[in-house]
């Protein structure tokens, strides 16, 4: 459009990166009172250079030493209020920064913000730029440590330049600004980073090309990689430039180096160097045989049906569907799929190590049941549990007791049958009456009880011979 | 050459068995770091070790200096039997620990923007009690949906025409034995098992924080590579026949 050039657009853009920067240090007026005194802003681009000069290093990260290196400078402004250093103060500031820079109101998404553009025939346009400023990296020893996007490293190191998502021009602005300050080591980390970034390049490229062997409409030809090819062309050309000028800087400081460590230091920045320009020498003429690839899959492909294809949303594509479908259907499918979020893995052989060491380790005890167990309430009892209530036992002595004249075992069952007693008490009689018929106490009981040859109990609930059964001290003939 | 093919082979198949210990990072094996290297300097020794991958039932999805990822391919003797992530004993329990795994998964990568953000970026830590409530706030709009249809029959319950997420919806969120532990079939103690088991293969560290479960590396590449497209897969065939 007349009067509004490309570049204005990049600026823009590189503005836009500046906007949690400012929310930050706007954001310093509305916290707890406690934490009111600390400016954020300068904290975060202590945040930035402490994240810069460790870039590549082993040393992880982590909020614990964030905190130590912000510190002194959290102290500093305490005593500037006259306040005593506070640990907690300290921590939640820091946890503040932290959070403001990598987005974590937003699940720690990128930033997402509209500028203005406009076509090239005039057309006003509103455009979204997403980018990050730090995230959390997986880390080579298991954890994770902050990193510095590329856009906030070049924001950080190269203030307004453009090419700001560059990440391999992010990677060698680190080694520059480490060797021209005399940080040899870290700049053979770094200089590690950026022979990363040339591999990783490398990868970008080969996807595009493997993606259209694969699929050609999953990339946009028309525009989007022309686009990316021409870039990348310039991104080589000037990449071969900035590896040049590395290598002469780092040829030169080895020849006035004395010392040996040091020297090996720039020894590795000035040969990671060396291969990255190999890679780029090699990317070079890849590119320029990109074309043909997309030539040969379009005309392979033209004909063929084709999908479209995209990342899923899990939560939306995968599980509802799931939980929306049969037991049964979805079952299946899971039983496929769990072991996919696995991955490969060897399956553990026998050992005889493993089942010796197994044999020998102490028995674990026993894991209570997941149950729920109704508490008892706590009383003395006996160490056997009485077959019959005491209360029965009770009535059934004395009814044998009160026994007028001799009977039999059928009788009484039949008369407590017509009293309509339980058959819990019959079943007692019966064995009451078989107690005092071969009874081991010296004493006698209540009754005297012997049995009535040729006779038979009359019951339709109890079998045997037939018990004649009087009060103790008749005769029983 | 026959010589320096046979050391690339040595070198491929060692890479490889690298791989297969997902508890073992490059920086901890000077060897293993070497022949990852190896692996992103050299197309020829990357086109050997994916190929040796690929005969042996595995694909390579990815590889950094943080490690090489193998994912099984279908019916791969590497692949870890169902029965190892799903072992609890009833049908419903192991529905649940299948639904509590895509569930994990979901919580990690909320958006499809999330599948498609670089590997090496952590996804945020997560706890058990984000993955129930995302389960249940999705319970809840299925049952709203559901409310006005006929209520499912006892028999529909047996032969698993029941939805699955009244399975979920059935069961508590927690509850304590007597002991005061958590009752192994609740819902949030499935989840915290399951977290344990992708823990136990290196899916998971567990964080300072108390209660949180970070991701590795090598469990996004899974999904993001594997899991996710697969399973998905299997979702739209199911969708797409109709059934339910």
């Amino acid at each position: 459009m007349p009067g509004w050039a490309n570049h204005l657009t990049e600026k823009t853009r590189v503005l836009l990166h500046i906007i949690p920067l400012i929310e930050l240090r706007q954001g310093d007026a509305r916290v707890a009172p406690s934490l009111r005194h600390y400016d954020g802003l300068a904290l975060a681009l202590k945040v930035f250079d402490l994240i810069v000069d460790h870039m590549g290093l082993d040393r992880e990260i982590d909020k614990a030493l964030v905190l130590k290196t912000l510190s002194p400078m959290l102290s500093s402004m305490d005593a500037a209020e006259g306040l005593a250093p506070d640990i907690k103060a300290h921590e939640a500031m820091t946890d503040r920064v932290l959070a403001a820079l990598r987005n974590d109101a937003e699940a720690r998404r990128p930033f997402a913000h509209s500028y203005q553009d406009f076509e090239d025939d005039g057309r006003a346009l509103r455009r979204t730029l997403e980018f990050r400023l730090v995230s959390d990296e997986f880390h080579p020893s298991g954890g994770t440590t902050l990193r510095l996007s590329n856009e906030a490293v070049n924001l950080y190191l190269r203030a307004l330049e453009l090419d700001i998502e560059d990440a391999q021009a992010a990677a060698e602005a680190v080694v520059q600004s480490q060797l021209a300050r005399g940080k040899f080591d870290e700049a053979a980390e770094s200089a590690r980073v950026a022979h990363l970034q040339s591999v990783r390049y490398q990868e970008k490229l080969d996807r595009i090309l493997r993606d259209t062997q694969r699929d050609v409409r999953r990339v946009d030809w028309k525009d989007a990689v022309p686009r990316l090819l021409d870039d990348a062309r310039d991104h080589i050309s000037t990449r071969l430039r900035t590896e040049e000028t590395i290598i002469q800087a780092a040829r030169d400081r080895l020849e006035m180096l004395p010392d040996e460590q040091t020297r090996s230091h720039v020894t590795l920045v000035y040969d990671l160097s060396c291969k990255c320009r190999l890679r780029h020498t090699e990317l070079h003429q890849r590119l320029m045989q990109a074309r043909n690839v997309f030539l040969e899959a379009h005309e392979r492909q033209a004909l063929a049906g084709h999908m479209v294809t995209r990342a899923p949303e899990i939560y939306a594509d995968i599980f509802r569907p799931l939980m929306a479908a049969s037991k049964a259907a979805s079952g299946d499918i899971l039983s496929h799929s769990a072991p996919l979020f696995i991955g490969a893995q060897a399956s553990p052989g026998t050992s005889l190590k493993s089942l010796v060491l197994w044999m020998l380790k102490p028995k674990r005890p026993p894991t209570a049941p997941d149950i729920l167990i109704e508490q008892a309430s706590l009383a003395e009892i006996a160490s056997e549990a009485p077959r019959f209530p005491e209360a029965l036992m009770a009535e059934i002595r004395a009814i044998l007791k009160g026994l007028p004249s001799p009977t039999t075992l059928s009788a009484l069952l039949a008369e407590l049958k017509t009293r309509n007693l339980s058959v819990e008490s019959r079943q007692l009689l019966a064995l009451m009456a078989l107690e005092q018929f071969a009874s081991d106490a010296t004493e006698g009981g209540p009754v005297e009880v012997a049995r009535s040859p040729g006779r038979f109990i009359e019951s339709d609930e109890f079998a045997g011979d037939e018990l004649k059964i009087a009060p103790r001290n008749e005769v029983l003939s | 050459m026959i010589d320096n093919t046979g050391e690339l082979v040595y070198q491929a198949a060692r890479l490889i068995q690298f791989g297969l210990r997902p508890r073992t990072r490059p920086v901890q094996e000077p060897e293993y770091h070497q022949l990852v290297t190896r692996f992103l300097d050299h197309a020829e020794f990357r086109g050997i070790v994916k190929e040796m991958a690929t005969g042996l039932g595995m694909t390579v999805l990815d590889a950094s200096e943080l490690g090489l990822v193998l994912g099984p391919t279908e019916d791969s003797v590497f692949s870890v039997h169902p029965a190892s992530v799903l072992k609890r004993q009833t049908p419903d329990d192991r529905l649940l620990d299948g639904l509590v795994q895509v569930a994990i998964a979901a919580t990690v990568f909320p958006r499809a923007q999330d599948l498609e953000d670089t590997s090496t970026s952590a996804r945020p830590p997560v706890t058990v009690d984000e993955v129930e409530e995302s389960v249940r706030a999705l319970c809840q709009r299925l049952d709203e949906e559901a409310k006005g249809r006929p209520d499912p029959t006892s028999d529909e319950g047996t032969t698993g025409l029941y939805e699955a997420w009244r399975v979920y919806n059935g069961r508590s969120a927690a509850r304590e034995t007597p002991d005061k532990r958590q009752a192994a079939r609740t819902t949030r103690r499935i989840i915290e098992t399951n977290l344990e088991l992708l823990h136990d293969w290196g899916c998971f560290n567990r964080t300072e924080t108390d209660g949180a479960y970070q991701s590795t590396w090598r469990y996004q590449v899974l999904v993001k590579e594997l899991a996710a497209t697969k399973t998905h897969e299997h979702v739209r065939k199911l969708l797409e026949g109709g059934t339910n």
